[in-house]
């Protein structure tokens, strides 16, 4: 193994370890298992990279890089949705929060039109 | 029979008052009014609080579908029995308040939707009259409601319609969202003309052409998350 292969293997070893450290996950134990298949398949990919080819050839692909960026090319729209649905979730919740907040604050104007109007109340 | 009126305004200083001023003198009587300042960043706020209206502040822009639900939400929980969303920028015309309500008030509809499209639309761009055209193809693609405005925001709501239908889309989508759930929650609904005024300003702040794909966007994406 070269210089580069060493720094990547034991960087993805240091990841794999951590996922058994006992603490408390915030992810489910399928994603966390499927963290590790993905860094287990990228550890066998840097370490054997001739094995990357032979799977490329299976599906017809003359090189291993190639197979490799077409795995990330749909692993990057895979992963951007999967951040925008969290974008989205996050932005739900700010929004309840809002909407919490102005429910909370709610004020009355006056009682006519403006010129004519008396103070205002307020809720709660 | 206690009818709300739910304002969403945005950034609607200069027509707020114009709006709210049509809704007090020209609405159906007696009417309770409550403006969502959706986080403005100008005077929108202080526009409605000189009025004899609720008004209730978004600390952030949620989008529009997120102020019409906190509004909803108000107006449900002070005992509202009818609740018509209305626009803030004075495109709407409050006389047609009244034709909107009837239908639900005489118990014969659940849901009453308005539409330019029976009604009136004054100088509306052939750009925005292609884009209505295809949303409402949209809705009846997707959604299997054969309505002929889907987009529109002036529509009216009785208390068990407002407690039924849930409202998750913060931004436009919102509007395409109610609309495809009056049948899965086997809700009675009808139309009603009403008049739809564009002017530059509006225009200037409506929808953009390609905010309907984002529109088309959300939706997806807000029915594969929770």
């Amino acid at each position: 193994m070269n210089g580069f292969q060493w720094i990547a293997e034991t960087a993805i070893a240091a990841a794999v370890a951590s996922e058994f450290v006992p603490r408390r996950h915030t992810l489910s134990l399928r994603v966390r298992a499927l963290r590790v298949v993905i860094l287990a398949a990228a550890a066998g990919a840097i370490a054997r990279p001739d094995d990357v080819t032979r799977v490329a050839h299976v599906f017809g692909i003359g090189r291993g890089a190639d197979i490799v960026l077409y795995v990330l090319a749909l692993a990057f729209v895979a992963l951007s949705f999967y951040f925008y649905t969290q974008q989205l979730r996050l932005r739900r919740d700010l929004s309840a929060l809002a909407s919490q907040m102005a429910l909370k604050e709610a004020r009355r104007g006056g009682t006519g039109l403006p010129g004519e109007r008396s103070a205002g109340d307020r809720v709660s | 029979m206690q009818i709300w009126i739910v304002v969403a305004a945005y950034n609607e200083a200069d027509r707020l008052e114009a709006t709210l001023r049509d809704l007090l003198t020209t609405g159906p009587g007696h009417v309770d009014i409550v403006v969502v300042d959706d986080g403005s960043t100008d005077a929108t706020g202080s526009v409605a609080a000189r009025f004899p209206v609720w008004t209730l502040r978004h600390p952030i822009n949620c989008g529009q579908g997120a102020a019409i639900r906190t509004g909803i939400a108000f107006a449900l929980d002070r005992g509202a029995d009818v609740i018509v969303t209305f626009d803030g920028d004075g495109q709407h015309d409050a006389s047609d308040i009244s034709g909107l309500v009837a239908p639900i008030l005489e118990r014969r509809a659940d849901v009453v939707l308005g539409s330019r499209f029976l009604g009136r639309a004054i100088d509306m761009p052939t750009g925005r009259r292609l884009l209505l055209a295809a949303a409402r193809w949209f809705t009846r693609l997707v959604a299997r409601v054969a309505v002929t405005d889907p987009q529109n925001g002036l529509r009216a709501f009785s208390r068990n319609a407002a407690r039924e239908i849930r409202i998750a889309q913060d931004g436009m989508a919102h509007a395409e969202e109610i609309v495809e759930q009056l049948p899965a929650r086997r809700l009675r609904f009808c139309e009603a003309p009403v008049t739809v005024r564009y002017t530059p300003e509006t225009l200037a702040k409506g929808q953009r052409s390609w905010n309907a794909i984002r529109i088309v966007g959300h939706l997806i994406a807000g029915r594969m998350i929770k």
